[in-house]
């Protein structure tokens, strides 16, 4: 593999990107000899690799038996949102989604 | 390479949903905490007519060119680093199953948001899930972007997820579940010493955050998260936080009112991430004066104005001077003329145990004028007032 001598140090942090690139063989700039070193997005890596993990074996997820909605057909937001007091059950997000929705369509926020 | 993204390709299978059929008049939440100008005509206070009535025909500032402003460190994050970094435009986003959530109650909601404890169904683990309300694609992409730019970073929130609703595409971040005791409560009991260390470690989130080209935009009480039983604190709510671009003009109408510091008040386009120390500045006065908050503004002419009275209209002269700027007059006019407050006159018998001559100096520091003379957030953590936690942490780190 034919690596620049001069920025040795950063060899294990070089993407393939950089092997192939033309830029590769050209000298290294004049005023210093280390071109600087390629930047890798670990923080970018580290959240998917984190996301995988907390969203865990999809293919285990068991298969969902369709619920009756929760929340009634008249319930006002002051109803089911003025206090930070559990609900009476869990609410499916898709759900409260729905019902928030309805309320900013009514707030003309999607105008 | 950038990949086109195959996931905006929906699938047909739309699940059945239920219409829903509510009173129109019912539905109508309370009023924003930061409501527009044009909202302020219903809720008029008769003491706030005459400002109102100034504030009405204030215009902009001038800048004159000559006297460009830019960071003091951390200026070439984004210069340096590939556009993939900071361009959070092209970000594609995989969308996770929404399904597989459930909230359980609300804890909170913001302008652009409403916030619910949660539960992942499939592992039964808590979290915290805000749901989106309508906003520019650009500003959601900004957010996760930043959010996945700063991952692992200390006390810096944990997005787990990102979902979406596949009928009316609200998006949903899935968050780490953090126990907050809302601040009004906490606050108050607070120690000395708890004091410095909650603030020593939101400093560790803000430098963090500055060393990979990102200023917050929204410090404020509401926006750091303490679990007190795990001495824990996260810095939340990235909806306003952008990327650093050395000379770039930004908007000005960021952070909440009473933490807006000087330069977006005067329309000084050209900040950086020292404005997030101005905001830490006002949160850390708020609590080391039991003053909540500290500049009590009604208005962003009227924040100013709030300020000046503290830190005095000779000192904003000067600084206004130093990047050429130029009040409107009717501005300048609300401004008056102000001695600058000595500390000391906001100690009093409820506050003294906290407001020790080191947190007195380290909030004179940090509440700057002029934004480059504010500590950055690295050399804001080398003041004295941190001894003890650094010794505290040191002496932790030696015995295990």
């Amino acid at each position: 593999m034919e690596v620049d001598t001069g920025n040795s140090c950063f060899i294990e942090k070089l993407p393939v990107e950089r092997f192939t690139s033309t830029r590769e063989t050209k000298k290294p700039p004049p005023e210093n000899n280390k071109s600087p070193p390629v930047f890798v997005n670990h923080a970018a890596i580290a959240w998917h690799e984190n996301r995988q993990r907390w969203v865990g074996d999809v293919s285990r997820r068991s298969e969902r038996m369709p619920k009756d909605p929760i929340i009634s057909w008249s319930t006002t937001y002051e109803e089911l949102l003025s206090t930070t007091e559990p609900f009476s059950e869990p609410i499916p997000l898709t759900e409260m989604v729905d019902f928030l929705v309805d309320i900013w369509h009514d707030e003309g926020l999607f105008d | 390479m950038a990949v086109r993204p195959s996931h905006f390709i929906l699938s047909s299978f739309h699940h059945h949903r239920r219409i829903l059929f509510r009173p129109l008049s019912s539905n109508t939440p309370s009023p924003s905490p930061s409501p527009s100008p044009s909202s302020y005509s219903s809720i008029r206070r008769p003491s706030a007519t005459l400002s109102e009535a100034l504030a009405q025909k204030i215009g902009k500032s001038i800048r004159r060119p000559g006297a460009p402003s830019k960071a003091r460190v951390y200026t070439d994050i984004n210069v340096i680093r590939p556009k993939e970094y900071w361009d959070y435009e092209s970000l594609t986003v995989q969308w996770g199953e929404q399904d597989d959530y459930e909230v359980v109650r609300k804890v909170g909601r913001g302008k652009y948001s409403e916030v619910f404890e949660g539960i992942h169904s499939t592992n039964n683990e808590k979290c915290i899930i805000k749901i989106l309300k309508p906003v520019k694609k650009k500003k959601i992409k900004r957010e996760i972007k930043i959010l996945q730019n700063l991952c692992g970073g200390p006390n810096i929130v944990k997005l787990l997820d990102i979902v979406r609703d596949q009928q009316s595409k609200t998006p949903s971040l899935i968050f780490e579940y953090v126990n907050n005791t809302d601040f009004k409560v906490l606050y108050p009991t607070l120690s000395d010493f708890d004091v410095r260390y909650y603030i020593y470690e939101l400093l560790q989130a803000l430098d963090y955050c500055h060393s990979q080209g990102i200023m917050h935009r929204d410090v404020k009480p509401h926006n750091v998260m303490i679990d007190h039983e795990q001495r824990k604190l996260r810095l939340i709510d990235w909806g306003l936080a952008e990327f650093y671009h050395p000379g770039k003009e930004y908007n000005v109408r960021v952070a909440s009112r009473y933490f807006k510091s000087p330069e977006l008040l005067v329309d000084l386009q050209d900040y950086d991430y020292s404005l997030d120390l101005w905001s830490l500045g006002c949160m850390f006065a708020g609590m080391i004066f039991r003053k909540e908050p500290f500049f009590y503004g009604h208005d962003n002419y009227d924040q100013l104005v709030k300020i000046g009275k503290v830190l005095g209209t000779d000192e904003l002269n000067s600084y206004l001077n130093k990047y050429r700027l130029e009040l409107d007059p009717h501005l300048a006019a609300l401004v008056g003329r102000h001695s600058r407050k000595p500390w000391q006159k906001f100690i009093n018998a409820e506050n003294q145990h906290l407001a020790v001559p080191e947190a007195v100096d380290f909030v004179d520091k940090l509440l700057s004028y002029n934004h480059q003379e504010r500590p950055t957030a690295k050399e804001a953590m080398a003041h004295p007032y941190f001894y003890p936690v650094r010794n505290a942490e040191s002496s932790r780190t030696r015995t295990h």
